[in-house]
């Protein structure tokens, strides 16, 4: 690492501590979302033999694997099986504030192309969730980053493109795109797919055995909604598209961060092959999450054009972290129905009944079986709601279709911010 | 044990054979190879030699345990003499524990396959051409002339003629090995040391290459010529010997007749598994993966060591996709001590033990009608499955092919030279009258639908009738037999026709499936069907036509 000590290098590294801190404590205090607890009920909550052989779109299987050693050892809770995620998006925060000194130097550019790369909301939302997009960010800005010293090593860059797309598997079009980089400056194409190879042989030839195309569902169909998706606010699609365009444009003529111009147009190709000749949905929210960090890195370049390195630092560092400020600790981004799950989860633990049969609107009935799993409650299965069916609680969505309780059921609680209603069973019915 | 080591002499004696052939061949071609390379290509190309060689044999009737093995021990002797004929090349020298990571890990596999080939007969049933030819041969125990054959059925027959279908199976195994040899030594020889042991290894550890290795078809043999083909062709070229595309042409056309053969779909490993495409790509990733991993020793490493454990049989089993075909688990204790082998035929290969059994109990010659499914290439004897026969046994006892109806149509009088009636129901005779009184078939008629023209009541037909009397003929009334019309009773001694009839084409024996119909009505009534009850096997029934 560069022996740096401007202020503004020590500045970035304290926000990265407190970034890096807040996503910690934010682990233990968000109640678990739908899709972890997906990921839980399906690859982690199970046998070995299972989490090896099964596959979805939802199985980041490096991720998998490393929380069910995390829940193994430190028992089921939100905690443990965020702890690999967690331990990712803090190595994420270090090898950006690494790229940053490297593209951008040791002023306020660097600050700003950090702030973009770690407080963008769909970047910093999967810093704390038990997905694998965290570590999947980790391994390739870590291979990104030996990457792009002067005699890489592309062995160890290879080993970890492989961790990244074992990690998840979006990560495959950044990784091709590095790849394409690394073939134009002279790397040896064995040395360079060699231990990505073997390494995702391990990972991800068996479950994929049993993938087929119908397991790659996530993701839209144009253009626009792909944007829309990433990019959530009006001022951060301005802020990006003036990042890409300056940037983009003052990288070409810099020698050093020339090789990263490619890296975004090489990936946006892929993406375009894979939609247009093999139906692979367009990235949605997450699924382009690596997008976003690559315009991070173009936040440098950009931040120097016409020597205005000041005034643009400070707005697309604003605009950075206008982005970060919509992040809550108590409440998911993405899945803001899921706050209210643990909850919900401990009124019907106080109550006197037993046994109580809960169920839940789509998909609220993951989290609750999550809780119901992990505290141990001796009671049936979480269900999903359906009209008859016969159960004591029922958690209802009223964020969509602001549907009152069905018949027979009484409010027994009401959360404002995710708009969920626990119902009880009427007792004159 | 000493059916074993019957499996064991034919199998080690033929691939023998195969290998001194070949090496003998090598030796007069003066070829300049290297170490393990030569086993391989000698393999190759020794099959064909071998097969030549034992056509005349065949021709002769000589077609004998004794005589097969003697003819490898001829040329083993042979290889001998010239064995430094083969002039030895030098090779790379690399690290020596890939020398003997490979040698222990190959060893380990051909076990596991081994014990999968010597377990009872793990054969396709009848699905292989050479397999099923080595059984025809062996049971005629003479080639007849004109009779195609296979490539493969020299060296299968060769096999056969010691220890059956598994020695078969044990030469297939053996041929794997000859194939990670040869990709040893062609990866030693243009990569590295390691490059050649990735290959190998990822040859002989692949769960498809092993499974098909393990039956007694010929895909691994397929690919083993295929191979040496190419490496003749690229060392005549590459180290200027031009007598070496003699051998590639010998295995050149080995490969080309037997890519005339099925092939057989198997699981084809986590690591190939994705790639599409026929048998003769996974050679060729092997190649590719040589290439790509034998410069970097902990990549190479890791990918071997994920290829031999998921490759493990068992690991297999759990992992792959529940509809793939995968290899049975090795069984050591069924493949060498044949414990409780009737009980896992009965379960693994339905059909088999009653083969055994029509063997054993029939003589030479005898045509059974089976109810159970057997495979034709598991039993010397002509069988005839139910599909065939069945229809007529059951006009005894079943009421929906019983000839218990009939039909009477009444037609203009005059003189006809034919008739001609649309049918599409079991018509067993139709008569013609004439004033009541029936006119008398000749010989000069010319029938469609025969079956109602032999005066048999159990022999029907559901096509069109058509008769061309040949010359003007009066009647005023056609008479059906079967399914059409109105209900009369059955005619008398109808198992006494079906018998005659199954005598008629040749038949001597009859196999019921246990708990069928046809076994209950055989021994119901067996004074009337003239059947004498020989025995049962594995729950089915066998009778002998008195």
């Amino acid at each position: 690492m560069e022996r740096v000590s401007s202020v503004w290098s020590r500045a970035a590294a304290l926000a990265a501590l407190a970034w890096g801190a807040f996503h910690l404590y934010r682990a233990a205090a968000l109640a678990i979302t739908v899709d972890e607890a997906f990921t839980f009920h399906r690859f982690v909550g199970v046998r070995w033999l299972e989490l090896l052989r099964s596959y979805d779109a939802n199985h980041h299987v490096l991720h998998s694997v490393l929380c069910k050693l995390s829940v193994g050892a430190l028992g089921a809770s939100e905690w443990s099986l965020r702890l690999p995620a967690v331990a990712g998006g803090w190595a994420y925060l270090y090898f950006a504030l690494r790229l940053a000194r490297r593209y951008a130097g040791t002023g306020p550019a660097m600050f700003a192309s950090f702030l973009w790369m770690a407080g963008l909301p769909q970047i910093a939302e999967y810093l704390s969730l038990a997905r694998g997009y965290s570590l999947g960010l980790a391994f390739f800005a870590a291979a990104l980053w030996f990457a792009s010293e002067d005699e890489p090593k592309w062995s160890r860059v290879s080993a970890l493109v492989g961790l990244s797309i074992a990690s998840n598997l979006v990560f495959l079009i950044p990784c091709a795109a590095l790849g394409f980089l690394a073939l134009r400056r002279g790397a040896n194409p064995r040395t360079l797919a060699a231990p990505a190879v073997a390494i995702l042989a391990w990972f991800l030839a068996v479950p994929l055995s049993r993938a087929s195309m119908d397991s790659y569902y996530f993701g839209v169909k144009t253009w626009n909604e792909c944007i829309q998706s990433l990019l959530p606010f009006p001022w951060l699609k301005w802020a990006a598209a003036a990042v890409l365009a300056l940037g983009t444009v003052r990288a070409w003529r810099c020698g050093r961060a020339r090789e990263i111009v490619w890296l975004l147009p090489v990936s946006l190709a892929a993406i375009a092959i894979l939609f247009v000749f093999f139906s692979v949905p367009l990235p949605y929210e997450r699924t382009g999450i690596y997008l976003l960090a690559m315009t991070g890195l173009l936040v440098g370049p950009a931040c120097r054009w016409a020597k205005a390195e000041w005034p643009l630092a400070l707005l697309f560092g604003a605009a950075a972290v206008a982005g970060a400020l919509h992040l809550s600790a108590s409440q998911s981004g993405v899945w803001t129905f899921d706050s209210y799950n643990r909850e919900a989860m401990t009124i019907i633990r106080s109550q006197p009944a037993r046994a109580p049969r809960v169920a839940a609107t789509f998909p609220l009935e993951h989290g609750a079986e999550f809780y119901r799993r992990i505290w141990r409650l001796p009671w049936p299965e979480v269900a999903q709601w359906r009209p008859g069916l016969e159960c004591d609680y029922l958690l209802w969505r009223t964020d969509e279709s602001h549907a009152p309780l069905p018949e027979g059921f009484e409010e027994l609680a009401r959360d404002a911010r995710s708009g969920v209603l626990l119902g009880r069973r009427s007792a004159q019915r | 044990m000493r059916e074993t080591l019957s499996v064991l002499q034919g199998g080690v004696a033929a691939f023998a054979g195969s290998v001194a052939a070949g090496w003998i061949v090598l030796a007069l071609l003066r070829a300049r190879l290297q170490g393990v390379e030569r086993f391989g290509l000698a393999a190759a190309l020794g099959a064909g030699v071998y097969s030549t060689l034992l056509l005349p044999l065949f021709s002769m009737g000589q077609l004998r345990r004794s005589v097969a093995t003697g003819l490898a021990a001829a040329l083993v002797a042979g290889a001998v003499l010239l064995r430094k004929r083969v002039r030895q090349e030098d090779a790379q020298r690399g690290p020596w524990w890939w020398c003997v990571l490979t040698l222990s890990v190959s060893v380990l596999f051909t076990v596991v396959w081994s014990l999968n080939a010597l377990a009872p007969d793990l054969t396709p049933p009848g699905m292989s051409p050479a397999l099923e030819q080595a059984s025809v041969l062996w049971a005629q125990h003479k080639l007849q002339p004109g009779e195609p054959l296979s490539a493969a059925s020299p060296p299968w027959t060769a096999a056969f003629a010691a220890g059956r279908h598994s020695a078969c199976s044990l030469l297939h195994v053996l041929m794997l090995c000859a194939l990670a040899a040869l990709a040893y030594g062609t990866g030693r020889r243009w990569l590295d040391v390691a490059g050649g042991s990735v290959a190998a290894l990822l040859l002989i550890s692949n769960p498809g290459l092993g499974a098909a290795a393990s039956d007694a078809g010929t895909e691994v043999f397929l690919l083993l010529e295929a191979c040496a083909a190419a490496a003749f062709v690229a060392l005549a070229w590459k180290t200027a010997q031009p007598r070496l595309y003699a051998a590639a042409a010998v295995t050149g056309v080995m490969a080309g007749l037997l890519a005339l053969d099925p092939q057989a779909e198997w699981f084809r490993g986590f690591l190939f598994g994705f790639v599409p495409g026929p048998w003769i790509v996974v050679p060729v990733l092997a190649a590719l993966c040589a290439w790509l991993f034998h410069s970097s020793t902990a990549s190479a490493l890791l990918i071997v060591g994920f290829a031999c454990l998921t490759s493990w049989p068992r690991i297999t089993r759990m992992l792959a996709p529940s509809q793939t075909k995968i290899v049975m688990s090795a069984n050591p204790g069924l493949a060498l001590e044949r414990k409780g082998v009737e009980e896992y035929l009965a379960k693994n290969l339905p059909g088999y033990t009653e083969a055994r059994f029509l063997d054993e109990q029939t003589a030479e010659g005898s045509k059974i009608l089976v109810e159970p499914k057997i495979a034709r290439a598991w039993t010397k004897r002509e069988v005839v499955t139910a599909e065939y026969w069945m229809p007529l046994a059951l006009a005894s006892f079943e009421d929906e092919y019983m000839p218990d109806r009939e039909e009477r149509i009444q037609v203009g009088a005059g003189p006809r030279t034919s008739y001609k009636l649309a049918n599409g129901e079991w018509v067993a005779e139709v008569r013609f009258y004439r004033r009541g009184v029936e006119t008398p078939r000749k010989q000069h008629w010319r029938v469609r639908c025969a079956q109602a023209f032999d005066n048999n009541p159990v022999t029907a037909c559901r096509e069109d009738i058509e008769v061309s009397f040949g010359e003007k003929t009066e009647f005023d009334e056609v008479r059906l037999q079967g399914k059409r019309g109105r209900p009369v009773r059955p005619p008398q001694g109808l198992r006494a026709a079906i018998v005659q009839e199954w005598k008629r084409q040749g038949v001597t024996h009859i196999l019921a499936a246990h708990g069928g119909d046809l076994e209950d009505e055989l021994i119901r009534h067996m004074p009337y069907w003239h059947v004498a009850e020989l025995g049962e096997r594995n729950g089915a029934r066998l009778f002998r036509l008195e």
